[in-house]
């Protein structure tokens, strides 16, 4: 196969790998190295936080008490939400970055390469922190990810130990963020303008972006939190003139941003993806590009539909309404565009489309019960109750998971130079979207019919969808093993992959030898036309 | 939308110089976002 940029492969050739276990992967300052390092974490983080959604489900399988203490409930309803926000999903999509981001813009690493390998190696201390807080004397966190005061300050003295993490695991997303834009705005092969860059490559940039406003917001709100329990301040504490409403403000206004710092990514992915299988260039890419940054300012000006029960003025209510619909405006333009490009395209389904497609419709349903739960009357209702679960989970399991999976398909070969098994990989589609359903989408019949969220016991009349649910839930406990199997069929037996392991693949990543070598781009590619994924086509 | 005169350079030293300088610039505003919302929790009382 030809390859579309030059390349200096004589160069590449020389791998340099660091030999030994602790020096190769402690000390590694490679951005590949530490891509896989973050996705490993990823994945081990995955199955901790679907572990205790496992002891979730089990418990609401059936009314009444049955397996754990209702405090062990809330600690795990508590701790899964941050395991798989900060250590999950997050890493995931940091991995994703780091591996494919400097293969993308042609660059030979990440701008900062040490500071890299700081960012990764935080997350583990952070994690174990966090995971030994349920151990504590007086039991763990148990108030919600969401930590308001005063009930998350009202348990024993591991809500410090857990400040302590949200602040590692802080340092490292800022040091990441940091990395990913210096990296993206100072080290681009020659000839890549910004508005050349691949989508994935602008989802990341105005992630990090994000990622550095208001990660250091969360850190300054549980610093408060943290001086309100152990030095007699009152931030939050009304007795002592503070107002605990106030930490909602503050949280949401991290809070929301949060949610497209593990959205946009996964728009990048389906951007990337769609148009390989599609064969044909992704539709409107300036317009995808402006929807991002749009969505991404927009998530600035909508916290507080988060909290509209808590009471605030009515034009407050209506103000914050309207702003959270003007939200759809972006993402209906970028869902528009994908199903665009697959118009008339001449689409094969292999393994990454699938999820990517799945993304497409399944996040759409997250969306739409976004927009109804945007809207204040209904939110009332709606509030507190299961319908909220089942929308979030549909926009980060279906959503965010279902983007880095496609992902992890898409980039395999290029990662390891070996393709993976179709039929098996379908097999693993085929059973996730089954069962991520059957999880999920009864949560919405169920909130709607009143059950509220974080309880370890409910009326009868929720009985059946829960089971249905639960059913649902350890169906989709055994997808992550079936990916095992996938990957190290593929590693074992997998056909040797070709430098553009896809056919209507482009971007500057398909241009380097599959599996990509240790170090790429130590001199800059010469891009040519139609070497890139979007710069050959006129805006 | 143009690319900026680091573009045209293929100088990697040059480049990671620059990056440098975006890193510390962004890590002061990401510690004045911290630092400042504090003071502005304590100064408003």
């Amino acid at each position: 196969m030809a390859h579309a940029a030059v390349h200096d492969d004589h160069h590449d050739a020389h791998d340099h790998k660091p030999q030994g276990f602790l020096h190769r992967w402690l000390f590694t300052t490679n951005h590949k190295d530490i891509g896989t390092l973050y996705l490993v974490f990823a994945l081990v983080m995955f199955l901790t936080g679907g572990s205790m959604a496992m002891i979730i489900r089990a418990e609401l399988f059936q009314p009444g008490m049955q397996l754990v203490q209702p405090e062990f409930f809330n600690e795990m309803t508590t701790v899964h939400a941050l395991v798989m926000i900060f250590g999950a999903v997050m890493p995931a999509f940091v991995g994703l970055g780091n591996w494919m981001i400097p293969l993308q813009v042609g660059a030979p690493d990440m701008a900062l390469p040490r500071m890299n390998n700081w960012s990764f190696w935080i997350l583990p201390f952070a994690f174990t922190l966090l995971i030994s807080s349920l151990f504590m004397p007086g039991a763990g966190p148990q108030g919600g990810w969401t930590l308001y005061p005063p009930l998350s300050l009202q348990g024993g003295n591991s809500v410090a130990f857990v400040i302590f993490a949200i602040h590692m695991m802080g340092i490292s997303s800022i040091m990441g963020a940091i990395n990913i834009i210096a990296t993206i705005l100072n080290m681009r092969a020659p000839g890549m303008d910004l508005l050349k860059m691949p989508i994935f490559v602008w989802s990341w940039l105005i992630t990090a972006f994000l990622l550095i406003a208001v990660m250091p917001v969360l850190a300054g709100a549980v610093t408060m939190l943290l001086t309100d329990k152990y030095f007699g301040t009152s931030f939050f504490n009304a007795a002592g003139g503070g107002d605990p409403v106030m930490f909602q403000h503050i949280f949401w206004f991290f809070g929301h941003p949060e949610v497209y710092i593990m959205i946009l990514p996964a728009f990048g992915i389906a951007s990337e993806i769609i148009p390989t299988f599609s064969r044909k260039p992704l539709f409107g890419y300036q317009a995808m590009v402006y929807a991002t940054a749009a969505i991404a300012f927009l998530s600035f000006i909508v916290w507080a539909h988060h909290m509209f029960t808590v009471g605030m003025p009515l034009g407050g209510e209506i103000y914050f309404m309207f702003a959270t619909m003007l939200i759809s405006i972006p993402t209906g333009v970028k869902v528009f565009n994908w199903v665009t490009t697959m118009w008339r395209g001449s689409i094969s389904f292999e393994a990454p489309m699938l999820w990517a497609v799945a993304f497409v419709i399944l996040f759409t349903i997250g969306g739409f019960s976004g927009l109804m739960l945007a809207i204040v009357p209904a939110d009332f209702q709606y509030h507190d109750t299961y319908f909220v679960v089942a929308h979030f989970h549909y926009v980060l399991v279906t959503g965010a998971l279902f983007s880095i999976i496609a992902a992890v398909y898409y980039w395999w070969p290029k990662w390891t130079g070996r393709m993976y098994n179709e039929t098996l990989a379908k097999i693993h589609f085929w059973w996730s979207v089954v069962f991520v359903n059957l999880l999920f989408f009864p949560q919405h019949f169920l909130g709607l019919a009143g059950m509220p969220r974080r309880i370890p016991d409910y009326n009868v009349v929720f009985a059946d969808w829960n089971m249905i649910s639960s059913i649902g839930a350890f169906g989709m406990f055994a997808t992550p093993f079936i990916m095992f199997f996938v990957l190290w069929h593929s590693k074992k037996h997998g056909v040797v992959a070709e430098a553009r392991a896809w056919e209507g693949a482009k971007g500057l990543e398909w241009t380097v030898p599959s599996p990509a070598p240790h170090h790429t781009f130590t001199t800059p590619p010469v891009i040519g036309p139609g070497d890139l994924a979007h710069g050959d086509i006129s805006h | 939308m143009t690319a900026g005169p680091d573009i045209a350079s293929d100088n990697l030293d040059l480049r990671r110089r620059r990056a440098r300088r975006t890193a510390l610039l962004f890590g002061g505003i990401a510690v004045a976002v911290y630092l400042g919302f504090l003071l502005s929790g304590v100064v408003g009382r």
